[in-house]
């Protein structure tokens, strides 16, 4: 059957088309590609098990497969769900890695207008998915409060006439909200999404307010209310990773814990807008990323096996891929790219880009993925040139290096970011970190799971399943994936 | 010069020569996608037997390329596998791609 083939330390993985994979001892692989491998043997079994070989007919491997890669590409049913709409620039902050441009908190004339987040709704409206969560963004969100009240009300009243399964998310900093917008949230099941890159001295350090001063405070002031009021697990944090968050990964995690958390995401910096102008103060390479991030992991590990159900996100979502058939609707991370067809985003005056790097671009100068704007047709901006050239050349089973890797069924394409990068869309595997940080994440979890015993896998399970490890028997839960 | 010796050149460059019925044109060029970060690359010529691959170091880097050329070599051999497994099971991979997408085919507007 086919297969892909990578070598690691110790072993070789092979991986499938449905992202099943076995982890073979080198000789064994030697054996395996010349047919030298013997019914009586144990791994002849694994190896049939997995859809690697057939015995007689591939008629039944061949539908089994198609039914988990179908299953594994079944996010493009629903084309765009994700709508992010920026509902002013206006900023209370100045945080130092912002991807964004932002205007000062006075600057009104960077608010979207009632008229243009209307038509907005109308465009979200006509998605096929019976599926749409709008983000809010910013800038700070809360800023043009009205203009979200207005979006959230509208889309509820023409939803009556879709039905869609409506989901409302406010990606604030989370150090103006007021009371009375908190119940606003409530009444409407408006979830919030915050961020806090760690200990004060960490978060102060990268996300200042207008004055020049560290956040922590009032972001924390914030949180407590939001979560008085907001049910506790409707307010969500991430963290973006900066030089000075490298080498306290463990500190970061404890920190969340104390906070009430119980997932985190190891968020690299995005290269733009402030990010890239900071790079010398905020910056590092892949290989210091993910040394922090192996940090990290090994200490969420040790808390989940002593009994703290506490999960990363980003592990969570490659796992899903590597241990199940079933997708994950990350649009950063997919084949072909969630940029466009996934998600889009609408900026404040109406025009719509394929991601938020792509606005980014576009406040420098460069409109290369704007897709339309409001007042047009939604054939002609989610069918139209843009969406289709971004997508032409983000099948990673057709670019160059990805065509062959072994990681191909769990990974995806992110053109925007190679073209930012890399000057193309299709970018240089070779040297694209993008692709090395990702190859570097699946080998740390490759090398866990080849040596994991029961107690790590009803961890991982628990990442899973979305279940706390305490729920879970381990009896049958446990995934053959590597042969002595 | 026999297949696979490496011939060092006066002016830093190293040529290597392949035999073209262990190795297919694609393969070689695969591997030189993986390596032209590090080295210039030049495919000489790809004749009915032997083909000729030349490296050389980038800007004024001065370095040994013996290494690096048997790194190349090592990695043309796991190309060569991945355009044989491809080639003896591209038929049943076709298979499965039409078979996943068959619920599409009744869809208006999907050819």
């Amino acid at each position: 059957m086919p297969f892909k083939f990578l070598r690691l330390k110790n072993k070789t993985i092979v991986t499938n088309m449905g992202g099943d994979f076995l982890l073979l001892p080198d000789d064994v692989f030697r054996r395996f590609v010349n047919y030298e491998i013997q019914q009586s043997e144990r791994v002849y079994l694994d190896l049939k098990a997995k859809h690697f070989i057939y015995d007689e007919s591939p008629h039944l491997p061949i539908q089994l497969l198609a039914t988990q890669y179908r299953t594994k590409k079944s996010f493009l049913r629903n084309f765009t769900s994700l709508h992010m709409i920026v509902v002013t620039l206006r900023c209370n902050q100045k945080c130092r890695y912002c991807q964004v441009s932002s205007e000062h908190a006075d600057a009104e004339q960077f608010d979207m207008t009632s008229q243009t987040a209307k038509k907005c709704v109308d465009l979200i409206f006509k998605t096929p998915s019976p599926y749409v969560k709008i983000e809010f963004q910013g800038g700070e969100p809360l800023l043009n409060f009205e203009v979200i009240k207005y979006i959230v009300e509208y889309a509820e009243s023409v939803n009556r006439q879709y039905n869609k399964d409506l989901e409302f998310v406010i990606c604030t900093n989370l150090v103006l909200i007021t009371d009375d917008q908190l119940v606003y949230c409530k009444d409407h099941g408006i979830n919030i999404s915050t961020s806090i890159d760690g200990p004060p001295d960490v978060h102060n350090g990268n996300r200042l307010t207008e004055d020049g001063r560290g956040s922590y405070d009032k972001v924390l002031k914030g949180l407590e209310k939001a979560r008085r009021i907001l049910d506790f697990n409707k307010v969500a944090a991430l963290m973006a990773t900066t030089k000075a968050s490298l080498g306290r990964f463990p500190e970061i995690v404890d920190h969340y814990i104390l906070l009430g958390f119980h997932r985190i995401f190891f968020r690299s910096l995005n290269p733009y807008g402030r990010a890239r102008k900071h790079q010398k103060i905020l910056g590092y390479s892949t290989d210091d990323f993910l040394q922090s991030c192996c940090e990290g992991l090994e200490h969420i590990i040790k808390l989940n096996l002593a009994g703290t159900h506490f999960v990363e996100e980003y592990s969570c979502l490659l796992l899903t891929r590597m241990l199940t058939p079933f997708t994950t609707g990350y649009v950063d991370l997919q084949s072909p790219t969630g940029a466009g067809i996934g998600g889009v985003i609408y900026d404040y005056d109406g025009r719509i880009y394929v991601a938020d790097e792509g606005r980014m671009l576009a406040k420098e100068g460069d409109t290369k993925f704007l897709m339309g704007h409001v007042d047009g047709q939604f054939e002609a901006i989610f069918g139209g040139a843009t969406v289709r050239r971004t997508i032409e050349v983000s099948c990673v089973e057709c670019l160059p290096q990805c065509i062959d890797c072994a990681f191909q069924m769990w990974c995806g394409a992110d053109p925007v970011r190679n073209y930012a990068i890399q000057g193309d869309l299709v970018g240089h595997r070779p040297t694209n970190e993008f692709c090395r940080k990702n190859m570097g994440i699946v080998k740390y979890w490759l090398e866990k799971l080849d040596n994991a015993d029961d107690a790590l896998w009803d961890v991982i399970w628990s990442w899973v399943t979305a279940v706390p490890i305490s729920t879970i028997c381990s009896f049958g839960m446990k995934h053959s994936i590597c042969e002595a | 010069m026999n297949p696979g010796n490496l011939e060092h050149m006066p002016n830093g460059k190293v040529k290597v020569s392949l035999d073209v019925g262990l190795y297919s044109r694609d393969a070689i060029l695969s591997t030189a996608y993986r390596f032209t970060h590090k080295c210039f690359i030049n495919l000489l010529s790809y004749g009915v037997e032997i083909a000729h691959v030349e490296f050389s170091n980038k800007n004024d880097d001065k370095s040994d390329l013996t290494v690096l050329v048997n790194e190349f070599l090592n990695e043309l051999i796991d190309q060569q596998l991945r355009f044989r497994i491809n080639s003896e099971t591209k038929d049943i991979q076709r298979a499965i791609v039409k078979e996943a997408f068959a619920p599409l085919e009744n869809i208006p507007g999907s050819d």
